[in-house]
């Protein structure tokens, strides 16, 4: 079975957000509203497009259950987005800013 | 900050709205405008004085109904229309007026310098259609001289955008010299 | 360097109250995301994955010590404390927030900076030659006509919504193209008069560019006198703007317009509109070329003795260190006892263009206190102290080692041009900057890559070719595979005098190979050229791409 998420970029900050129940939205992907039909998926998708003041251009996303039951994102570009850059900032004085551990291919 | 939505003034006859006009001491206003935009096959507006905006194969085909009427008559243009195949059919009118079908098309704005710089359009030249606050300066300084603002958009935005620049760099319709013939 | 007058310096501050207001008008709700997004792209302000990304214009690449200083304190303030130089000579910050973007704006105003039109379907920053007043084979300093040129495109009203972007960049060298300007929209070559007593021109090229459909540009004028650069410029731009497409995004540069109507029809047509409006107000006037160029004249160099010699002995030294810095990152200055100093920000394992806060403090510090408080952005992405008293360079190369600025590698086959790719950009199919460090860390033997000599080496993350891959001797293009990450291998291209566009060399490969078979390219290179004079991109046009087939694709354990 497919499982979706309804994502976006705050309007304020241009981070990755994922829509949860009751309009809300999080900057974790694993705490988004998973959807398993595509009629819910698309009126949620209409429902964030009525919020274009909070966020922008949202769309939706495929996602899987990974260890532990966790939400993770089925594309390359969404894991990327959801985690941040796979390389070391040259400079990263914000502790917020956790660059993702290297990919297999990059340490062959 | 202006109020997004802009109360409808009250309407002398249906059809009348409020636009912007370049005064005649060049400062642009809201003023309430008359004219009649018909699309091709629009029946003319009942009220005869009624001033009526037809597109310009109408305006050459219906020319003795237009000219019988008692309201004046001006043309309106697509955004793409050929400056060189348009400009001496109406030079006479005292209103222009161009579609801007998608305000990222910026065809229009040639053809409006080409009719002001070129041609030498003296009337009225009014850009209608997707007509956005933020692009009204470019395009007063292309020639235009009212504004009819897209469904919904704010007229004092409108205005407080063509106040947003006191210099540029280069000439306008109204005065060609670029900035390095004024500069000093 | 040009310092704002009055008006620069209104219109310049009048556009960021101009942005804050149209930001305001987001947050409120007053405009839609839509309606905002052509807006904030013509102040240079992009969504990118993570946030949004604000593009700074370096107008020809030129800044001064206090603007590059101000750009380290913004990054610190408004961002993460490093910026991203780009391959049109700007400075990109990754994390700004809308509501903190005017007030970054207004801190780069205070040192006449703008972010004008550094994106959106307008004419964007002009590009130049980052050794322009410097070079020795200079025929005129281009930057005097690259600011003529910035003051003419800024907020033209005609020009702001054309079919799509539009690149120009100018070269003052006629024999040594620094600037690329045979893959811009519109090249300028200056050009000597065509009399002994006829001043300066230019040659205009038109209708080149990367991208999906690399092309390269074709010469639309042989001769334009100086006068006329702008009604020229501007009849160009008319043409383009009426009949450009504007049907379809992928075909709507000057370059398809120019292909589909062939150059001798395409430049009948600007002919033609230049005849109506050549000689108006827009011919430039004497007093304005002087007012421009006095700004561009050289600083008070000291009357010094040649210092070529001495140089040459200290890419020698037995300092291994200082001599392969001299040999790779030193260039001859126009005048006797200077050398320009190219700093590369492409150090082993870093992403290509990027420097810090304090990286970029200590340059302009190193620019106040060896130079005449100047520093140039290349296109390559790497930065130039271009007046440096040679005897100077080995205290210089020690402090530029200090923070990892003294990569000994200037147009070697690891001063890679990267664009962001796939860990920044919205529009990216695969990653940049990881192939970029892979390739720095493989080749880490300093020996090797100076006996490789020069080999450009450029990557994109995707077709519209910021990266520019197409002019890369060797050429990096990622694809998206059915979600894996590949990478094609191009070779043969070239930005300069003898432009190419590189071609495909065969199947794509996946990340976890493309290193070996650069490697593997490079090797077939070393082990089959004529010489060590015999460059890479000479060997590649000599001997075509079956050598390197046959070594890359031929064996069946080639991994």
């Amino acid at each position: 079975m497919k499982l979706w998420i309804i994502t976006g970029s705050a309007t304020e900050s241009g981070a990755p957000i994922y829509l949860q129940t009751n309009n809300r939205w999080t900057h974790k992907l694993s705490a988004g509203h998973p959807i398993a039909s595509e009629a819910e998926r698309q009126s949620l998708l209409d429902a964030a497009k009525a919020q274009q003041r909070k966020v922008c251009d949202p769309y939706w996303i495929e996602v899987r259950r990974a260890e532990l039951g966790h939400l993770a994102p089925v594309s390359l570009r969404e894991k990327i987005r959801a985690e941040g850059p796979t390389i070391s900032l040259v400079s990263t004085p914000f502790s917020s800013t956790t660059p993702a551990s290297r990919p297999a291919a990059a340490s062959a | 900050m202006a109020n997004p939505s802009t109360p409808e003034a009250p309407e002398l006859h249906p059809g009348a709205r409020r636009i912007i006009r370049v005064g005649a001491a060049g400062k642009p206003e809201i003023v309430i405008d008359h004219w009649q935009r018909l699309v091709d096959g629009d029946p003319f507006p009942s009220l005869n004085a009624l001033p009526v905006l037809v597109s310009l194969e109408r305006a050459e085909q219906e020319r003795p109904a237009l000219e019988h009427r008692l309201g004046t008559w001006g043309i309106w243009l697509a955004g793409d229309a050929d400056p060189e195949q348009v400009a001496a059919r109406v030079l006479d009118r005292a209103l222009v007026a161009i579609a801007v079908t998608k305000f990222t098309d910026g065809r229009h704005y040639s053809l409006a310098r080409l009719l002001r710089e070129r041609y030498g359009f003296r009337g009225e030249l009014r850009a209608f259609g997707d007509v956005l606050p933020d692009q009204l300066s470019y395009m007063r300084r292309c020639g235009y001289t009212s504004f009819e603002l897209a469904r919904g958009k704010s007229l004092e935005t409108g205005l407080r955008c063509l106040d947003a620049f006191s210099v540029s760099y280069q000439g306008n319709t109204e005065d060609p010299r670029p900035l390095y013939r004024r500069r000093g | 360097m040009y310092r704002y007058d009055h008006y620069d310096q209104v219109l310049v501050d009048q556009r960021v109250a101009q942005f804050r207001d149209q930001i305001s008008r987001r947050l409120s709700g007053e405009i839609t995301e839509d309606e905002f997004k052509p807006l904030r792209l013509q102040n240079g302000l992009y969504m990118q994955l993570h946030a949004y990304m604000l593009r700074v214009a370096i107008p020809y690449g030129l800044l001064s010590s206090d603007q590059l200083r101000k750009l380290a304190e913004v990054s610190r303030t408004y961002d993460r404390g490093y910026g991203h130089f780009s391959t049109r000579q700007n400075i990109q910050y990754n994390w700004p927030r809308l509501q903190d973007v005017p007030d970054l704006l207004a801190e780069l105003a205070s040192v006449q900076m703008h972010a004008i039109q550094t994106s959106g379907n307008c004419i964007r920053n002009t590009t130049s030659d980052h050794l322009a007043g410097v070079a020795r084979d200079e025929l005129v300093d281009p930057r005097v006509y690259c600011e003529i040129i910035r003051q003419w495109s800024t907020l033209h009203p005609e020009f702001a919504f054309l079919p799509r972007k539009f690149k120009i960049a100018v070269t003052g060298a006629p024999t040594a193209d620094r600037a690329a300007v045979r893959v811009h929209d519109i090249g300028v070559r200056a050009v000597p008069g065509r009399t002994a007593d006829e001043p300066h021109g230019f040659q205009v090229l038109v209708g080149g560019g990367l991208g999906r459909t690399p092309r390269i540009a074709e010469v639309c004028r042989e001769f334009l006198p100086r006068e006329h650069l702008l009604s020229y410029l501007e009849a160009i731009l008319r043409v383009y703007n009426r009949y450009g497409r504007r049907d379809n995004k992928f075909k709507a540069r000057i370059k398809i317009l120019v292909g589909a109507l062939g150059i001798e029809a395409f430049s009948e047509q600007v002919e033609a509109e230049w005849a109506q409006i050549r000689d108006g107000a827009m011919q430039l006037t004497p007093e304005e070329f002087d007012r421009v160029a006095a700004d561009f004249s050289d600083p008070d160099y000291a009357a010094l003795e040649p210092s070529d010699l001495f140089v040459q002995s200290l890419a020698l030294s037995k300092d291994r260190a200082l001599g392969r810095f001299v040999a790779s990152n030193v260039l001859p200055h126009k005048r006797p006892g200077y050398s320009i100093v190219m700093i590369s920000l492409k150090a082993k394992g870093k992403p290509p263009g990027d420097a810090t806060a304090e990286q970029m403090e200590l340059v302009a510090e190193l620019a106040d206190t060896y130079g005449f408080g100047r520093i140039v952005v290349a296109h390559e992405q790497n930065l130039v102290l271009p007046d440096i008293e040679s005897r100077h360079l080995p205290e210089l190369h020690a402090r530029l080692s200090a923070l990892d600025l003294a990569e000994p590698n200037i147009g070697k086959v690891t001063d890679i041009i990267a664009c962001p790719g796939l860990d920044y950009c919205n529009l990216a199919n695969a990653r940049s900057i990881p192939i970029a460090t892979r390739i720095s860390e493989r080749i880490e033997d300093l020996d090797y890559l100076h006996d490789l000599g020069d080999i450009s080496l450029n990557i994109s993350g995707c077709i519209n070719a910021c990266g520019h891959h197409h002019v890369g001797n060797i050429g990096i293009l990622g694809i998206d595979k059915q979600g894996e990450e590949f990478y094609q291998l191009m070779l043969g291209g070239s930005p300069s005098d003898d432009a190419s566009i590189g071609k495909i060399l065969g199947p794509a490969l996946p990340s976890a190979e493309i290193v070996d078979a650069v490697a593997n390219v490079l090797q077939t290179y070393v082990n089959n050229r004529e010489s060590a004079d015999e460059r890479f991109l000479d060997y590649v046009r000599r001997a075509g791409f079956e050598p390197f087939k046959e070594q890359l694709y031929g064996q069946p354990e080639h991994a």
